[in-house]
């Protein structure tokens, strides 16, 4: 008996033990807010002098596929545009969005947002099923499907070099892209202010942009 | 094979003569990381630790054994900021660290004093240790399977409390040597438990 109490004892602790393997985890929604920028072209030099003036699109565009999941962005994409500009301007450059002058650009700045409906399905019980040689195996019931969707959301500003593009080019050259992702989810300040966020971040960690 | 045959009677009387360090603990763990583990990746203190500790003696005063552990880190960093190894890449965010370490090691012990009574011991712990290393940032989480090579100098008392029950307590500084990550894992562990003679 002392022996089963022994042997009890240590795996009653061990499994209570097992339930933490992981004990700091994200707790609210913002904990899974992430920032991240990019040098897409290792060769650019940020610190040319004569790149001053930068175009800044009038339109976020929304990347997200129709068929896959909703649309809808629940943000005032005007204060989005606004903030890109704010920050730019910080950093030195010229505002040159005016569309007479957008040939002198040497920055196109695009903003764009992209929101993904993550669906996850999970099923349980179903039928009984045959005892075998024994008879029935008991009365089962219908398959219960649940289902999950997860959203996520991501902004994104991209720093094309507009020198010399072209009027229809195959390719845009990139040289800089800040991404902010994170799911999508809370009120509309409240994701406005979380994208807010995420476009201060991104040039606070892109000091090499400064003029 | 006759010789291993007239060996072992001297080895099972070796180990029946001192049945009174034939002996199973179970031990609650705190550990706290030390060098380039808490400069490096996590530095709080863990409260989740766990060790079974089984000693067979060899005369009253030296056994050999085995450990089974479980330590568990974690740590969570606010306003992380990072940057990838090629160094384009700047990321930031709320990150989140662990490691779950699993040491398997084989042990010696030397008991002072007599059986019976209040025996302080000093041991030595030599092993392998499984650890799962982890850190997520977003929705990204990077793992890594580490092994290591571990060693172990360790001290303890043993206080009796009944016949076939004694309260342990216990200091180990451990030093898991690897190299798929580029630091050791180094700490020391303080626990407190009970001690079950086998027979």
């Amino acid at each position: 008996m002392r022996k089963f109490f022994r042997f009890s004892f240590v795996l009653t602790l061990t499994l209570v033990f097992m339930a933490g393997c992981y004990p700091v985890q994200p707790e609210f929604v913002e904990d899974f807010d992430a920032v991240y920028t990019t040098r897409r072209d290792s060769e650019f030099n940020f610190s040319d002098p004569t790149f001053q003036k930068f175009y800044l699109a009038d339109t976020v565009m929304v990347l997200t596929d129709p068929n896959t999941s909703e649309t809808s962005i629940s943000i005032n994409s005007d204060l989005l545009l606004d903030r890109v500009r704010q920050n730019m301007l910080q950093a030195g450059y010229t505002d040159v969005s005016d569309a007479e002058e957008i040939t002198d650009a040497d920055y196109l700045v695009l903003v764009s947002v992209n929101r993904t409906d993550n669906y996850f399905y999970t099923w349980w019980g179903g039928w009984g099923g045959w005892g075998g040689w024994g008879g029935w195996g008991g009365w089962g019931f219908p398959p219960v499907i649940t289902s999950q969707n997860i959203k996520t959301g991501a902004l994104i500003v991209e720093l094309i070099k507009a020198r010399n593009l072209g009027e229809k080019p195959q390719t845009l050259p990139i040289v800089w892209v800040g991404r902010g992702e994170g799911l999508f989810r809370g009120s509309e300040q409240n994701l406005t202010n979380r994208s807010l966020g995420a476009i201060d971040q991104m040039f606070i960690q892109s000091p090499y942009l400064n003029r | 094979m006759k010789k291993i045959l007239l060996f072992l009677p001297f080895f099972a009387a070796a180990l029946s003569s001192s049945a009174q360090n034939n002996s199973f603990r179970l031990t609650y763990d705190v550990a706290i990381p030390t060098g380039k583990m808490s400069e490096d990746f996590i530095s709080n203190t863990s409260w989740r630790g766990i060790s079974i500790d089984s000693r067979w003696g060899i005369n009253t005063n030296l056994t050999v054994g085995f450990l089974l552990g479980w330590q568990v880190f974690a740590e969570r960093f606010d306003n992380f900021t990072g940057v990838t190894s090629d160094g384009l890449t700047t990321f930031h965010g709320t990150q989140f660290r662990t490691i779950n370490s699993f040491p398997l090691q084989a042990n010696t012990h030397y008991f002072f004093g007599e059986e019976d009574s209040i025996r302080p011991w000093v041991g030595f712990g030599i092993g392998a240790v499984y650890s799962d290393q982890r850190s997520q940032l977003g929705f990204f989480e990077s793992p890594t399977n580490v092994w290591s090579f571990a060693v172990t100098p360790q001290m303890g008392i043993v206080i009796p409390i009944t016949d076939e029950t004694s309260f342990t307590l216990h200091a180990r500084y451990n030093y898991f040597n690897h190299n798929a990550v580029s630091f050791n894992y180094s700490f020391l562990v303080f626990g407190a438990g009970i001690k079950f003679l086998y027979w």
